[in-house]
């Protein structure tokens, strides 16, 4: 349908005040939720995350596509809940206890619910209980931790180590990131990934419930 | 003192890291750097005259996250004057004999339309904080550590509001995929371009991971622009280790890399993250301006 590939240009070129319109059009001429969902919003944002990877785009694009996403998860969000379309998974997300940066979190966050996932974000200064405790309430498939200083990153440890002694280990996976993190480290704490931008994070979040 | 004057004649020593020096006095995790210029002056102050015995031309201050929005993260705005003036007195006092940059750092927030900022109330918050440095009496300004050029355009121009005082600006920049950017985007030539139309006097990186990353950086703001350059590099790479994290280039290492940074044009160099007065010691060694020798700090 032409409406649905104009709404993921709109996405991925992060025209705000548009994509709410088309996608309301998108639904009055007859197409269905769930694929505006996929064939727009969902592709316009691996497309941007693909272009993010290559360093094609910076931040500030892939925040303007998944504002421009959001505006049309507005309208059809609703319509979703309605044709009971489940999301693709949850995910609680936060920064670290300690740490009151969320650029990196934020990031994190829009791009894994630009690829359908629900998002729970408990926002900064995140304790590893909280983290914890939001995941077994929400049932999430994950959760992601992101740090921006060096002297937060043992809050990640903590949070893996509570995830085990909890039995949630399997159930609920942990992935950590954040400019001081590095792979050595989430190897290290026992984390089940390591996302060294926020779309491998989203490639993660993807492999953690089944592809 | 003019400081733009030695620039021109021979390089210039800046200072290293407050951040890390202070965690190694104690800082926690998400405490308020800026708060220990009135909790715990001692340790600010001890950290300025060691990077002065070191051999530095100028100390910065301990105000790089005092500006009204970040401060009211931690609840602190209210006390944004006394946080300032405060800090400039400690790296007065303590640091003969050098001069005294005011730091400005970024709100940690993201301006509009991609953030939630509304550009006019992040200039108006610089202003703030620029014209209480002013104020306070430094001698000239550094907006450091910026990641969006548009921000750091909007703390250039609250600086040249607030003051003609030299204005020193630098970039977090990194290598990737498709060359030297910073982490929103900005290259090294629209950083140059953008930030002496705003009135920045040098301009340059800091927080960039270590000395061979930095020269790599340094050439192309040295040939993008004809203001003088500075480079503040990190000690590194942050590797973990346990709790704590450790930086692994060693004041010798960073010394050493210091003439290829020289070679290249930059006329003021110092350090970031992880730096040590030891690691300016060496530099302030090789440049023939410590006043002790290498470890006595």
């Amino acid at each position: 349908m032409e409406i649905i590939a104009q709404l993921k240009d709109t996405v991925i070129a992060g025209k705000l005040g548009e994509a709410k319109g088309l996608a309301e059009k998108a639904l009055a001429e007859g197409a269905e939720p769930g694929d505006i969902l996929e064939q727009a919003l969902i592709a316009g944002m691996d497309h941007i995350g693909e272009l993010f990877k290559k360093n094609e785009v910076y931040v500030p694009e892939v925040l303007l596509a998944a504002k421009s996403m959001q505006q049309a998860m507005q309208v059809l969000k609703p319509r979703l809940v309605k044709s009971g379309i489940e999301p693709r998974g949850k995910a609680v997300v936060g920064t670290v206890r300690g740490d009151l940066h969320d650029i990196g979190k934020n990031l994190v966050a829009m791009m894994l619910e630009g690829a359908g996932f629900e998002i729970i974000d408990l926002g900064n200064d995140v304790p590893a209980e909280r983290f914890v405790e939001a995941a077994a309430e929400h049932e999430a498939h994950m959760i992601g931790m992101s740090a921006l200083l060096t002297t937060t990153m043992h809050v990640m440890k903590e949070t893996v180590e509570l995830v085990k002694e909890k039995g949630l280990a399997g159930k609920v996976k942990t992935m950590v990131g954040g400019a001081p993190v590095t792979r050595g480290f989430a190897e290290e704490i026992g984390a089940d990934g390591y996302g060294d931008d926020a779309a491998t994070a989203v490639d993660l979040a993807k492999q953690f419930v089944g592809g | 003192m003019d400081f733009l004057e030695p620039v021109e004649l021979r390089p210039v020593l800046g200072d290293g890291a407050m951040g890390t020096m202070l965690q190694m006095h104690g800082l926690t995790s998400g405490e308020c750097p800026e708060t220990w210029n009135l909790d715990k002056p001692e340790a600010v102050a001890a950290t300025h005259k060691a990077y002065a015995g070191a051999g530095c031309d100028f100390v910065t201050t301990n105000t790089f996250g005092a500006n009204p929005i970040k401060l009211s993260r931690h609840g602190l705005d209210s006390r944004i004057e006394e946080i300032i003036a405060r800090g400039v007195e400690l790296a007065r006092g303590a640091a003969q004999g050098c001069l005294v940059a005011g730091s400005v750092g970024p709100t940690g927030g993201l301006l509009e339309p991609y953030g939630e900022l509304p550009p006019s109330e992040v200039e108006a918050a610089f202003e703030t904080t620029a014209r209480l440095l002013e104020k306070a009496g430094v001698d000239f300004f550094i907006v450091e550590t910026m990641i969006d050029l548009n921000e750091a355009l909007l703390a250039a121009r609250a600086v040249r509001k607030a003051t003609d005082k030299p204005l020193v600006a630098t970039m977090a920049f990194t290598k990737g995929a498709r060359g030297i950017r910073t982490v929103m985007g900005a290259s090294p030539q629209e950083a140059a371009a953008g930030l002496e139309e705003a009135g920045a006097n040098v301009i340059g990186t800091n927080c960039c991971s270590g000395m061979e990353e930095a020269a790599e950086i340094m050439k192309e703001i040295v040939a993008a622009t004809g203001l003088p350059t500075i480079a503040q590099p990190n000690a590194g790479l942050p590797i973990p280790e346990g709790d704590k994290v450790i930086y692994p280039e060693s004041p010798e290492a960073m010394a050493d890399g210091l003439p290829k940074l020289l070679d290249i044009g930059v006329r003021i160099v110092g350090g970031c993250c992880g730096t040590t007065p030891e690691h300016l010691a060496r530099m302030g060694s090789l440049l023939g301006k410590a006043k002790h020798p290498p470890g006595v700090n």
